[in-house]
């Protein structure tokens, strides 16, 4: 039988994988913590918990020593440089103090690929892609040098009961029709913490191999389908509007914006417009009358975009699809998430809050 | 999506700085031709903006289009009401819809109801919405009065020859051009049913009026409840441009520039107000109020029902423009 160490299991994703995974006898669970607050709600759920610093190779041995799945959720949010160097002393540790044939199980985040859009030119990871980005070398590097696999896992928008975007999705529903680009086709680069637990669950059952992988719904799920879904859960019919998305942006259209550039510019700016006006005063009738049109039609625009921003869809459903390489051995989401109890967040029994600690392993 | 091919007859400044650049933000709409009487005119607007200016020429010969836009002086539309009308052209004309409650009537009869539209975009505006919210729905119970105070002394008027001070085209001074706004929105945001001119006083500078001061009752409600309207709009001196609304025991006091916000007062009170506004869809600015009336026109054509600038519905507004003129020396 596996023992599924979870680190960060006090934190959101972490949290309810962890609560998935207790529904499944087939391991044990050793969720980490760092404090008693952050495991506080899963001891109200009647999951017992460990408790150290995993950064601390003192601590990170009681904590891992005896597990032989390791997975890495956890994240330091501190100053950057404190930041980057905890977050490589929890992957080093749990890599070097986890049993002798242990597998690694790192999440990173599709947010390494930057956040590509049609109408972004350049698109570059933001600063915790580059962090996520850090934790997968380092992982790489230390499974290498002590010879143990590791599994990278980047997740896409992670959607799950107790997940922000979940709750995000469903107060859009309920305010009213959705706007969607393009009818939501577009894929959403989602996961849902039921297919995060699966992961966990076949690579403990040996039936993937080592590598970096994309984690999404399987197949990707369309924003429709996610938002239908979630609609469906909550007993209500989906609305959708669908409304035309952003155009591609091509190298000649980034050139061809310069100029739409200098109009954003006259319509905020009092300076640019003032020296405009000079520039202009001195220049032909019909091209003055050619600026004021330009200027007119963009801060119509600009103004028809403050009144219907109630009506913009949400950013991340205009995003490309990213992700090319899969886990295998996973089941489609749909049926995963039909399944009755495996997949489902535990019922709250009064009888097991708050058990006793898993006590620490010692050699 | 339906695209709709969009007519501009007159390229004066409305249509020129505001229609135009406002259409060519609608995705559904393409601006198929634009004429004016002055071809220079209609020439240049079509070259700033890259549209198609046709010769100005009688209405029947004029392109094909979905929409007709009639940015014209009013005294010279009937023969384009006819021609678009025979021709199946919705059309939307800019305020003020026509000169006499006669004339109105008898243009929007040529049309569906869904297919003429008067250009009253201060509908739009956040502090309208929000106004008529509060009265249909009677929040702070029946409302006792309204004052309505607009204008300001002319300065400047940024054109050599204002087709405004020829009564032959424009049909009136500061009432047909202007106080028909805030009219029109008295009577929007009470839904009248009505009116009763209790007493007018009306400068005139020869056949243009400058200024008007009057009283009226405005009819509303199933039981053509009363309130007093005290209106004024003026050329010649400055006003406090607000709409005020009064009830028992409030007084709400709303901007006539677009706004969101609508000022509340107790009545009797220490003085101190707060600011209140609709949750959504808060029409702020000129540009986003004709973008909404073209929305809700286009809407309209599109489902086949009469949206919020129908033409039928400014009927009171030129009525009550009409009797507050009969007998002054214009007509």
């Amino acid at each position: 039988m596996s023992r599924i160490a979870i680190i960060g299991a006090g934190g959101q994703v972490g949290a309810e994988v962890t609560l998935l995974l207790s529904n499944h006898s087939g391991h044990s669970l050793v969720p980490v913590c760092r404090n008693r607050s952050s495991s506080a709600f899963l001891r109200y759920f009647g999951i017992p918990c460990r408790h150290g610093l995993i950064n601390e190779p003192g601590s990170a041995y009681g904590l891992l020593g005896d597990c032989d799945i390791i997975a890495i959720f956890a994240l330091s949010k501190s100053l950057p440089r404190r930041a980057r160097i905890t977050n490589s002393q929890i992957i080093e540790n749990s890599i070097k103090y986890s049993a002798e044939d242990a597998k690694i199980v790192y999440f990173s985040t599709a947010a390494v690929y930057g956040e590509p859009r049609p109408e972004v030119f350049f698109s570059r990871p933001s600063a915790y892609g580059r962090e996520k980005l850090h934790g997968e070398r380092v992982a790489i590097r230390t499974g290498r040098l002590y010879g143990k696999q590791v599994f990278v896992l980047r997740l896409g928008h992670v959607c799950g009961d107790l997940q922000r975007i979940t709750n995000l999705i469903r107060d859009i529903i309920k305010a009213g029709p959705v706007c969607m680009p393009d009818g939501g086709r577009n894929l959403s680069n989602t996961v849902y913490t039921a297919t995060v637990a699966e992961a966990i669950i076949n690579i403990a059952s040996g039936l993937e191999c080592s590598g970096v992988y994309d984690l999404m719904c399987v197949p990707q799920w369309t924003w429709r389908e996610v938002y239908e879904y979630k609609a469906s859960r909550m007993g209500r019919r989906l609305q959708i509007e669908s409304i035309e998305g952003p155009r591609r942006k091509r190298a000649s259209t980034v050139i061809k914006s310069l100029p739409r550039w200098f109009l954003n510019g006259m319509v905020n700016s009092v300076f640019f417009k003032e020296a405009t006006n000079k520039v202009l005063s001195r220049m032909p009738e019909n091209l003055n009358m050619r600026i004021r049109a330009a200027y007119s039609k963009t801060k119509v625009k600009a103004e028809i975009a403050g009144l219907l921003s109630h009506r913009m869809a949400h950013p991340a459903l205009s995003c490309d699809p990213v992700g090319n390489k899969f886990l295998v051995s996973l089941s489609k989401t749909g049926d995963l998430l039909n399944r009755e109890n495996l997949f489902k967040l535990p019922e709250w029994d009064s009888s097991k809050v708050f058990p006793c600690d898993i006590p620490n392993y010692k050699d | 999506m339906k695209i709709y091919r969009i007519g501009i007859v007159g390229t004066g400044t409305i249509a020129e700085q505001v229609h135009i650049p406002v259409l060519l933000n609608i995705p559904n709409v393409s601006i198929e031709w634009i004429t004016d009487i002055s071809k220079e005119r209609a020439q240049k607007v079509a070259s700033a903006y890259r549209l198609r200016a046709v010769e100005f020429r009688s209405p029947d010969n004029l392109p094909e289009c979905d929409v007709a836009l009639l940015a014209i002086p009013v005294r010279v539309r009937a023969d384009y009401y006819q021609a678009f009308a025979k021709r199946d052209v919705a059309v939307f004309a800019e305020k003020p819809f026509a000169l006499t409650f006669e004339d109105h009537k008898r243009f929007q009869a040529m049309f569906p109801p869904y297919g003429i539209g008067c250009g009253y975009m201060r509908r739009m505006y956040g502090t309208s919405r929000l106004l008529k919210e509060i009265i249909s729905e009677g929040w702070f119970g029946e409302p006792v009065a309204i004052r309505i105070s607009e204008g300001e002394r002319t300065t400047a008027t940024g054109a050599d020859r204002p087709y405004m001070d020829n009564p032959r085209l424009s049909g009136g001074g500061i009432l047909m051009e202007l106080g028909c706004h805030t009219l029109d929105t008295a009577f929007f945001i009470t839904n009248a049913t009505g009116f009763e001119i209790l007493e007018k006083n009306i400068i005139m500078d020869g056949q243009i009026d400058r200024k008007i001061e009057a009283k009226l009752h405005i009819l509303y409600g199933v039981e053509c409840r009363k309130c007093l309207l005290d209106y004024c709009v003026s050329w010649l001196d400055r006003q406090k441009n607000t709409i005020e609304v009064e009830f028992p025991s409030v007084l709400l006091v709303a901007s006539i520039s677009p706004s969101k916000y609508v000022k509340v007062q107790r009545i009797g009170g220490t003085g101190k107000s707060a600011e209140m506004y609709l949750s959504n869809l808060n029409v702020e600015t000129s540009y986003q109020a004709f973008f909404m009336e073209w929305f809700e026109f286009l809407g309209g054509l599109e489902r086949k029902t009469p949206s919020v600038i129908a033409a039928d519905k400014a009927a009171l507004t030129t009525s009550v423009i009409d009797q507050l003129y009969k007998n002054e020396k214009m007509k």
